[in-house]
């Protein structure tokens, strides 16, 4: 690598004396308006960053020891029985009817028989 | 309270804010000039390059207030540049390209008149404001990639591993360019001179 601290040839000295021209001063009046105008954001750093991780860990941890706990001292459930699945027919249905007319007397009692 | 008397302005009083190296205003002061002697590599005038210069340091000064710094160096992530002034060369580069893509500017530029505008504050010394025209002219005429070194370590004072940085280049290459940039400028002034 070309060595940063050699002497300065005169063209080098000669360039250095040059002074390029400053900016205008409402370039200084605009940057100031857009930093006003947009304030930076605060990024946490990476420590902070770190730190938030670590506690919202540690928190979601005990959550679950708790849950945990929970579930070991509370009365546990007996798990429900399943109900076996009866049929409840509310309206009758054809074979009541035809049971229903097998089983009555025929004609009824105070119709008078056909002749 | 008598020491009271003595206390320093508030920060934001106005002629204390270019003496301040932590406030924006003193930074601007500080590389301004070479900054928009920087840009003006890639505007073709003044007032291309202030803009470009504009958005950059917003850009650069929001990133820096932004992150704090570790050990003096802030980290700006997005551009992978650990150094400050780096970056906002980077930046300044940047927002110059951009510039220079926008369509409307071309058209604007096209309409002005092409009269090469100085760089340099004028001599009152003939002789030597004639070498400083000379000077600029044989600048315009270096290729890009050896006059963007050449202006970053004359003028901007950074070392060759920050200009690499901004170049995402080594620092030989960088410390190469310099060199060649030198050489041809050097060959270019002493054709001028004969003639």
């Amino acid at each position: 690598m070309i060595d940063q601290n050699h002497p300065p040839d005169p063209l080098e000295a000669e360039l250095a004396r040059l002074r390029p021209l400053e900016p205008s001063p409402d370039l200084a009046a605009r940057i100031a308006d857009r930093l006003e105008a947009t304030p930076a954001r605060p990024r946490r750093s990476f420590a902070d960053r770190c730190l938030l991780a670590a506690i919202t860990s540690g928190a979601l941890a005990a959550c679950l020891d708790l849950a945990l706990l929970a579930s070991q001292f509370l009365p546990s459930r007996s798990p429900a029985i399943p109900q076996p699945a009866v049929a409840v027919h509310d309206s009758p249905t054809l074979g009541d009817y035809q049971h229903a007319l097998a089983s009555a007397e025929f004609p009824p009692n105070g119709i008078p028989k056909l002749k | 309270m008598a020491g009271d008397a003595h206390a320093d302005p508030p920060p934001t009083a106005p002629h204390r804010r270019a003496d301040r190296p932590d406030l924006w205003p003193a930074w601007l002061a500080r590389h301004g000039p070479a900054l928009l002697l920087f840009a003006r590599q890639w505007t073709h005038d003044r007032d291309d390059a202030e803009d470009a210069v504009q958005t950059a340091f917003v850009k650069f000064w929001q990133s820096r207030s932004a992150r704090p710094a570790v050990d003096g160096i802030t980290t700006h992530a997005c551009a992978g540049v650990r150094d400050d002034l780096a970056y906002l060369y980077a930046c300044v580069k940047s927002a110059a390209l951009d510039l220079g893509r926008s369509d409307s500017r071309r058209q604007r530029r096209e309409q002005r008149a092409a009269a090469p505008e100085a760089c340099f504050h004028p001599s009152p010394d003939l002789d030597q404001d004639h070498r400083r025209r000379s000077v600029e002219q044989a600048l315009g005429q270096l290729p890009p990639d050896q006059r963007e070194v050449l202006v970053m370590k004359i003028w901007g004072g950074l070392t060759f591993a920050q200009i690499a940085a901004v170049l995402s280049l080594s620092p030989n290459t960088a410390a190469s360019r310099y060199r060649l940039a030198l050489e041809r400028l050097s060959s270019q002034l002493s054709e001028v001179a004969h003639d």
